[in-house]
């Protein structure tokens, strides 16, 4: 009898099922010289043995995986006195670089150093490091697709530098291989040939336009129609004759107002919060020359856009910052850096960052990374001296003059004290660790 | 002071999610001060409403107490524990300051029991044995009861079926278990517990050979008699009675090797479980109990070195123990002499021949590697897992393509790995 049947016993209740008989075996002849007084304690007792008997011998699995190969150690490891600092380190806005440092003295990072550290998501950084037996060992944990998606997003971006390279040195070939790339890639990189596009369009990608109105993307099909607007020609004078009607300035205030959406811009789709015949517009048309022609500041542009609708004025601010950062860029390529030298920022610009902590509050986690990336860690930081409290005029309004005002303000001012207080801590450690780095790896 | 990482600090904690928040403290810039004096660590600490805690953590003692001047009950308090971690990290700058007064208070206080609390609680330990024996007579009386009524409930049960049963509500299994626990049998009533958890799997295999197990207990307990001294103390152990360390006098010196420790939670308790491998390889279990909101004594670190007097507690498969006066004696690796998986299932039925409550045993096991649910050895034979994904990836990662020694649990269905070292780490 085995555990099964007396399973199949107890699920009924003794009461209406009754104990079979067994064949024999050792087991059986063991449950048989159990004596008992009724059939319950019959089922339990023998269940008892046959559950012991279940437990103690449970037959070993076959191994479903083969086992690993063996490889080689590491050539090159981390020398051993550098980890301590290392996982310090990785949790600092310096850790990029650090990890950078490492990979360019060509050190290696094993699997189970390399899980250590990959709590920050920092993939790309961490899986260049892996040794061999790490690679092997990681080849099937989520930190490798994530490295192998970081690294095809990498790749694909480099090929988009040399695109635009090669748009901006030779206008046909560059069309042509835009072209070309645009036959081979899937719909999410097609909105990135349409960027590249967008940023210096040329009249060779009109072939290329035509041919993306009809993607199978709607929104693939909708930006390269609107795109036909930024090259020169009928459309886009047309486009500019429309627009002062579309823009308004009445009385010294800029308004969306209404308009007749040209043909040649397509229907706008119904229910779509990011389109309508003001997206259509001024999306047909490069940004620059929106401002330009209606020679208004992008600010102004954007709180039209908001009056208008909240979609709207997003969109448009959008659009405002890649215009700004369009022309930071093409600014940074047209006048490189000629001082290869690290920039170093002085200490007396974090001074001044504390102290405006104490005045303002806290600033954004970027100013402490640009601090802690670009203070020479030798610099001697003083720490920020409480500033006194002034108590400012009281206000006019009664109803401004709530209770505990005065004490709101003293607790504002405190928290101040302390934030600046505090990011000095966090500067001050990160710099002692890239100090104890720089050390570490001189007497490597 | 014992050497804090962040896995002794993580098993001090009260629960999982004042170490979460004390994870978040872990950083310079919320600690203003941070001090050591002697085994004393202490710092101010700022909270989240811009106030500051002063925290202290007493590293004189093996209990490691802490004291902080937030709001919370919990203890150690997050606080304490972001202390600990920020020391084990090396994070911040720290400086040898006596304490404030405050502490100091605390201190005196902590450092005047300890000296003064040694004779009238030693001499409370003394028990006398009449009245000792008249309240074991009454304490066996209530047992002999309880029993005797869970011996009547599960043969009710096995008679109405457990199809009938599924339609029980909990309060049916938490009012039987309650009444184990009035019964003094909290083994029982922990057993019984765990019904509602088995009642619903089709084949009903596990749940008759569970109630077979509490039937197995009431038989015993009415034969105890008859059983060896050792049975009948591994019977006491399954009733749920506690170990009497007063009558274990370890005085054997010998070296012990931490290789690993579990921290679960059973209604209001937390229990440990600490595996220690000796030098001829045998395993002891060391267990701590704690309330839940209070916390366990410290944990010894894996793979640290401690040389103390052990003793086991009586069992016919002796296992449980206790270690007194353990020194650290730095750290060290798994030992090259492990069981194979074939000797493992020998082990585990004579283990279970000698104790039938036996619930687990820890083994060293290898040479051996990981596959995706399950251990393997080089001849093809397996056992499954018992562990989280992150923490089999970690394992993976130690034992770094070589073949691995592995210190587990095994209860016989699967196999939970505690620590592994890779063949060229590994003691020879």
């Amino acid at each position: 009898m085995t555990l099964q049947e007396l399973a199949r016993v107890a699920l009924r209740g003794t009461a209406r099922a009754e104990l079979p008989g067994w064949p024999a075996s050792p087991l059986a002849d063991a449950l048989a010289r159990l004596e008992t007084a009724n059939a319950e304690a019959a089922l339990l007792s023998r269940a008892a043995l046959a559950g012991l008997h279940a437990r103690a011998g449970t037959p070993l699995g076959r191994a479903e995986t083969p086992p690993p190969v063996t490889l080689p150690t590491a050539a090159n490891p981390l020398p051993e006195q550098l980890w301590p600092l290392l996982r310090p380190l990785n949790e600092t806005p310096v850790a990029a670089l650090v990890l950078a440092d490492v990979q360019a003295r060509g050190w290696t990072l094993s699997a189970a150093q390399v899980l250590m550290l990959a709590d920050k998501g920092r993939a790309a950084d961490l899986w260049p490091l892996l040794d061999e037996r790490g690679r092997a060992v990681l080849d099937a944990h989520p930190l490798h697709a994530a490295w192998q998606k970081a690294d095809a997003e990498a790749r694909w971006q480099a090929q988009l530098d040399t695109l635009r390279e090669l748009r901006q040195a030779d206008a046909e070939a560059g069309a042509a291989q835009t072209f070309q790339l645009w036959q081979e890639v899937k719909a999410e990189e097609r909105r990135d040939l349409l960027d590249v596009i967008e940023a210096g369009i040329l009249p060779e990608d009109l072939s290329l336009l035509q041919h993306a109105e009809k993607d199978r993307s709607a929104e693939v099909g909708r930006r390269a129609r609107l795109l036909r607007g930024h090259l020169p020609g009928p459309l886009q004078d047309e486009l500019l004759a429309l627009l002062p009607e579309a823009v308004r300035n009445r009385r010294g205030t800029w308004n969306i107002a209404p308009f007749d959406l040209p043909e040649a811009l397509g229907k706008v789709s119904a229910n779509a919060h990011d389109d309508s015949d003001h997206h259509r517009l001024l999306g047909a048309l490069p940004f620059g020359l929106i401002l330009q022609t209606l020679d208004l500041q992008s600010h102004a542009l954007v709180t039209a856009a908001e009056k208008k609708s909240s979609a709207l004025g997003a969109w448009v601010r959008e659009r405002a910052r890649s215009h700004t950062r369009q022309l930071v860029t093409q600014r940074s390529r047209e006048q490189p850096r000629t001082d290869k030298a690290p920039l170093v920022i002085p200490p007396e610009q974090a001074a001044q960052w504390l102290t405006t902590i104490q005045r303002k509050g806290p600033s954004d986690e970027r100013a402490l990374e640009r601090f802690a990336r670009l203070l020479d860690p030798a610099a001697d930081l003083p720490a920020p001296e409480p500033l006194p409290f002034v108590l400012p005029p009281a206000p006019i309004l009664p109803q401004a003059r709530r209770v505990g005002w005065e004490e709101n303000l003293r607790a504002e001012h405190e928290h101040r004290q302390a934030a600046a207080e505090a990011a000095w801590r966090t500067l001050t450690e990160v710099l002692r660790l890239r100090r104890e780095w720089a050390e570490g790896v001189e007497t490597v | 002071m014992p050497s804090w990482t962040t896995d002794t600090v993580r098993a001090l904690a009260p629960d999982a999610a004042s170490f979460q928040a004390s994870g978040k403290l872990v950083s310079p810039a919320k600690w203003p001060t941070l001090a050591r004096d002697g085994e004393v660590l202490w710092g101010e600490c700022q909270g989240s409403g811009g106030q500051l805690y002063l925290v202290a953590v007493d590293g004189r003692t093996p209990d490691a107490a802490s004291k902080c001047s937030c709001p919370s009950r919990k203890f150690p308090c997050k606080h304490a524990l972001a202390l600990l971690l920020v020391h084990a990290g090396g994070v911040g700058t720290w400086q040898t300051l006596a304490p404030p007064e405050k502490l100091g208070n605390w201190l005196e206080g902590r450092s005047g029991r300890a000296m003064g609390g040694a004779g009238p609680a030693a001499e409370k330990k003394v028990a006398d044995p009449a009245s000792r024996a008249a309240s074991w007579a009454k304490r066996e009386k209530k047992m002999t009861a309880g029993l005797g009524a869970l011996e009547l409930w599960l043969t009710d049960l096995v008679r109405e079926g457990i199809l009938a049963a599924r339609k029980r509500g909990y309060s049916e299994w938490d009012g039987q278990a309650a009444r184990m626990v009035d019964a003094q049998l909290p083994g029982v009533a922990r057993l019984v517990r765990q019904i509602p958890g088995l009642l619903h799997e089709d084949s009903g295999e596990g749940l008759t050979a569970h109630l077979g197990r509490l039937y197995l207990l009431t038989q015993a307990w009415k034969n105890r008699e008859s059983l060896s001294e050792t049975e009948r103390a591994d019977l006491l152990s399954a009733l749920g009675l506690p170990l009497d360390r007063a009558a274990l006098n370890p005085t054997e010196q010998a070296e012990w090797l931490c290789v690993g420790s579990v921290t679960e939670e059973e209604g209001r308790l937390s229990l440990r479980r600490t595996w220690l491998l000796g030098a001829a390889g045998q395993v002891a279990l060391l267990l701590d109990f704690a309330p839940r909101n209070v916390g366990l004594p410290p944990a010894y670190a894996l793979r640290q070195r401690l040389s103390g007097a052990l003793a086991y507690a009586p069992s016919a498969f002796p296992q449980r123990a206790v270690l007194e006066g353990a020194l650290d004696a730095g750290s060290g690796t798994l030992p090259a002499r492990p069981f194979s998986l074939s000797d493992l299932a020998r082990h585990w039925a004579q283990a279970l021949a000698l104790n039938p409550w036996l619930d687990r045993v820890g083994v060293l096991v290898g040479p051996a590697y990981f596959g995706d649910s399950q251990l393997c050895d080089y001849g093809g034979n397996a056992v499954a897992l018992s562990v989280s994904p992150e923490a089999l990836w970690r394992l993976r990662a130690t034992a770094d393509t070589e073949p691995a020694y592995v210190f587990g649990e095994w209860d016989g269905l699967a196999f939970t790995p505690l620590t592994v070292s890779p063949e060229s780490g590994a003691a020879v």
